[in-house]
Order: structure tokens, then C-alpha cells, then sequence
């Protein structure tokens, strides 16, 4: 239920990214890693709730997922990591152990607002 | 008309981690935060490493809960310093809560408190505390597939501790399948099992927060 936070952190820093407080706010895109723990239906939820009566009313939310990267500490090989049921502890090409790199990514990418 | 931002989103509290830490260190103190699920014994675990640390360094905890003083008052019939911060529903602890918290903590400089997360293996991993340590607690009850069933945290922990080791006969557990799904999650994170009953692993798990911390004071 974090998700309500969020969307308020989400809300405030798409707000003061706006250039005036009159322009309306027609789009916020944030972007989310494998890890970051983000149901983006419940934030959707509350970032509606939260923007009505301010200038980005009826924005819409975009989330885009950024993927980990499982790397073999031994061959470097790299592979993604879409969702957390694909977590593999052993490389697919030697065997050795996989390192978990990124997917704590959670930031506000960009914002539209009117022209 | 698109506008870049590229910022954090958690960007406010990020900055009240760093300004947390500044906190602590200016009372040379060291923040350990403790992540687990309700009733992996956080309390438990976290009242034994006080014990061990107590010789050599003041010590102190911040208790978060959704509501209650209990463990606040468990501490403190101990005999050490804690501060309850009460969320009324909310599922994490933030930096702002932990920074007015250690404010009214009476722990003497040089040394270590245990800021006890609410328990909750989802909502605080990305919420920054200041700490110097993060200790994600499991606990043998739970079952042996908690790091395969919730990654994300133990992908941050800097130890993870498996609780309750006692238990170990009494319900299926298996150790090999648990430290299997840890090690998908986290390479080399160490693991200490321990029992706060028998009192296995604590000595070790004391002695490790002491080595791989930064020492209070400096």
C-alpha cells in the first residue's frame, strides 16, 4: 500500500516540473525497475485520486518497466530480468552464479502538458 | 509540449536519508535498519545484539509499528533507550519519521541503534533510513521459499538472518532450498542462522555488525 506514497512523490515532482502552475499537466511518465515493488494499477488508483483539483487532473500515468540484468560473475554473460519469476541463480551458459544488476529504478521520466 | 525531468521519485526522502546520516554521525552514532516480516522475531534477534553490543558501545532502538508500544516498553524494561514511532496503518517507515524519532532518543554518543522497520517485505525496501546497515530477517517458520517469494528486499540486504533455527525439526525447512533461493536473489550477502532461544549465531552475527559497520565515533 506503499503505492499511495508514491503517487504523491510522483504527483508533487511532476507539479514542479511544470513550467507555470496554470499549464495543465496532460501526462507523467515514470519509470520502474524489476525490484522496485510497484503495482501500477494501485498507483494508477491513487494518482487520479490525488491529482483531482490540481493542473494535472485526468493526466495520464504512464509506468514503463526497466528490466534487471541477471550477469554470471564468472563469463559475464548477460540477461534480462522482465519479472521476478524469471530469477535464475545459475548462469545458462557455464553454470557459475548470476549477480543481480539495477532494478531498484524508480524516477519520474518526463511530463507533457499543454502547448 | 514534453518536459524531461528524470528525477528520483523518492527523491525528498533520499535527501532526508542523506541529512539522517549527517544526524547520526554528528551524535557518532550508527543506524542499523531491520527489515522482516511481522513476527520473524525482529524484536527477538534485535534485544540480543543489544546484549552483545552493550559492553563496548551505547546503544539504542527505534520501534516502528502500525500501532502499540509494546516492543518500545520490552526494550526498555531491558534497560536500553528506544522511541516508538506509531504509522497508523502505514506500511513503512520514512526518513522524516526516523529523523524526528532519533531526535528524541536518549542514547549516549558512540554508538549503535537498530531502527526496527515495520514488518512488511515490500514497502520499505526502497525507503532509505540513513542507516549505515541494512539486516533483512527471515525466520525458519515462515518456510524456506520467503527469498524465492519476495526478492526485491533481500536483493538490499546487506546480511540476512535466519531466525528461529530451533525450529528447524519441528516444521518442514529446508536450509539447502532456502540458501538456493537467497543466493538467486543475492550472491553474497552472509547468512547467519540463529536462534534467539538457544542463543546460536548471535555471538557471530554481533561480531560481524561490529566489522563491517562503520566504527561509531569516527
Amino acid at each position: 500500500m506503499h503505492e499511495a506514497s508514491i503517487a504523491r512523490e510522483i504527483l508533487d515532482t511532476a507539479l514542479a516540473a511544470a513550467p507555470n502552475a496554470s499549464i495543465a499537466v496532460r501526462k507523467v511518465t515514470i519509470v520502474t525497475g524489476t525490484f522496485a515493488g510497484i503495482e501500477p494499477s494501485c498507483l494508477s488508483l491513487y494518482f487520479d485520486l490525488l491529482a483531482e483539483n490540481t493542473q494535472a487532473a485526468g493526466a495520464c500515468l504512464e509506468v514503463v518497466p526497466q528490466s534487471a540484468a541477471m550477469v554470471c560473475t564468472a563469463c559475464s554473460a548477460r540477461q534480462e530480468l522482465v519479472d521476478l519469476d524469471s530469477l535464475i541463480a545459475a548462469c545458462r551458459i557455464c553454470g557459475q552464479p548470476n549477480r543481480i544488476e539495477g532494478g531498484h529504478e524508480l524516477y519520474v521520466r518526463s511530463i507533457e502538458v499543454e502547448e | 509540449m514534453k518536459i524531461e525531468v528524470g528525477k528520483a521519485i523518492l527523491h525528498l526522502n533520499d535527501q532526508q536519508s542523506r541529512d539522517n546520516l549527517g544526524k547520526y554521525r554528528a551524535r557518532r552514532l550508527v543506524g542499523i535498519n531491520v527489515l522482516a516480516s511481522p513476527g520473524a522475531g525482529k524484536t527477538s534477534v534485535i534485544l540480543q545484539l543489544l546484549d552483545r553490543l552493550s559492553a563496548d558501545f551505547s546503544v539504542g532502538v527505534i520501534e516502528g509499528d502500525v500501532a502499540s508500544s509494546i516492543d518500545t516498553e520490552t526494550v526498555r524494561s531491558r534497560g536500553y533507550p528506544a522511541v516508538q514511532i506509531n504509522t497508523h496503518g502505514g506500511c513503512h517507515l520514512d526518513a522524516r519519521m526516523v529523523s524526528d524519532a532519533v531526535d528524541q532518543l536518549e542514547q549516549a554518543p558512540g554508538g549503535y541503534f537498530f531502527i526496527e522497520n515495520i514488518g512488511n517485505l515490500i514497502c520499505p525496501t526502497q525507503y532509505h533510513l540513513g542507516e549505515s546497515l541494512r539486516v533483512v530477517i527471515a525466520s525458519v517458520p515462515e518456510g524456506d521459499d520467503k527469498p524465492a517469494k519476495y526478492p526485491g528486499v533481500f536483493t538490499t540486504a546487506d546480511c540476512v538472518v535466519l531466525n528461529k533455527s530451533d525450529l528447524m525439526g519441528a516444521v518442514s525447512f529446508s536450509l539447502a532450498r532456502f540458501e538456493g533461493f537467497l543466493r538467486t536473489a543475492n550472491p553474497d550477502t552472509p547468512l547467519f542462522v540463529v536462534s534467539c532461544t538457544t542463543g546460536e549465531g548471535l555471538d557471530d552475527l554481533a561480531a560481524w555488525l561490529r566489522e563491517n559497520s562503520p566504527r561509531p565515533g569516527q
